[in-house]
């Protein structure tokens, strides 16, 4: 059953699935849009042909520039059959798996590259996701993640019944203690709030207001609730890149 | 969709080239982040038309937003 909002009406669509966020973000519903996987997948110069999956792979904007861009072998991962039915119109030659994070529905050494962009706080369990894409990894294999994150411990806005990255951001202490439990080494680790204060300004200047953005999507004094929220907390941005070392299983 | 627009009917010209402003896409530098707004320009030359309402008011708001806590 779907839960219902106590401030207005039922928020049954989560924010990644709304048009207005699409519009905004250039399809891909994240911060930096592909300007910044592009910037990361340089950085990792992987190896045409390379064997990747991306995790929470939404419409398919990633999974077409691995695939056009860099010539990669992509598998996307899903939770949403309506996401995955619009990256598969985009990149028919790719392969789509609906699945979760936390149980990849993959052989363990799959994969070279495990990419996963704003997805890993709204997999409900980051240690379990985090493990899952250990497992999937080779030996030698990059871990990409992007993701907001809360700028102080114990700070966690209250919002309504939304399904999005921001009702779930975590501290950074908790993803670096999650990636050090899952076995990976920690490569690099860059703020970019930048991006999402870009993002959220973009909103104002197309929207009018965060408060009327959100009232697109849930009742006005829910919205109302939600600005208020926000206001309250500190959310960054993060990109890290971490490694399975070629020693582990 | 977009549903705030700074585009409203104006008697403003371009002075240069005598032109009537029209509606269109650009980009907005502001506090090191790019922009895309949608407003009043000269078709000929690209002079822009920044109204009040934008100067004074969504520029606060994004200030406010942008800076840090």
């Amino acid at each position: 059953m779907e839960p219902t909002c106590t401030y207005g009406p039922a928020f049954v669509t989560p924010l990644y699935e709304q048009d207005e966020l699409s519009l905004l973000t250039g399809g891909t519903l994240r911060p930096g849009g592909l300007a910044l996987t592009t910037e990361i997948l340089t950085c990792c110069k992987p190896s045409p042909g390379c064997s990747v999956l991306d995790v929470g792979c939404g419409p398919g904007h990633t999974v077409a520039l691995m695939t056009t861009d860099f010539g990669l072998r992509v598998t996307g991962l899903d939770t949403s059959a309506a996401m995955l039915a619009k990256a598969a119109c985009l990149t028919p030659d790719a392969n789509f798996l609906k699945g979760e994070a936390t149980a990849i529905p993959c052989k363990s050494h799959s994969f070279e590259m495990v990419i996963s962009e704003c997805v890993l706080s709204l997999t409900g369990d980051i240690d379990k996701s985090l493990q899952e894409m250990f497992r999937v990894l080779r030996p030698g294999g990059l871990l990409i993640l992007t993701d907001i994150y809360c700028k102080k411990s114990g700070l966690k806005p209250d919002l309504p019944n939304l399904r999005s990255c921001i009702g779930s951001a975590l501290p950074l202490e908790i993803i670096e203690k999650g990636l050090y439990n899952a076995g990976f080494t920690l490569h690099t680790l860059r703020d970019r709030s930048d991006l999402l204060k870009q993002l959220a300004g973009q909103i104002i200047f197309s929207y009018g207001s965060l408060e009327k953005f959100w009232q697109l999507f849930m009742g006005a004094e829910a919205a109302r609730r939600t600005s208020c929220a926000l206001a309250a907390v500190s959310l960054g941005y993060y990109l890290l890149i971490a490694e399975k070392g070629v020693n582990n299983g | 969709m977009s549903t705030f627009s700074f585009i409203e009917a104006t008697s403003w010209q371009c002075n240069g080239c005598n032109q009537p402003l029209q509606a269109t896409k650009v980009n907005v530098t502001y506090l090191n982040s790019v922009f895309n707004v949608e407003l009043m320009a000269c078709p000929k030359c690209g002079v822009i038309l920044v109204p009040e309402s934008l100067a004074v008011g969504k520029m606060l708001e994004v200030e406010q937003l942008l800076e840090d806590k």
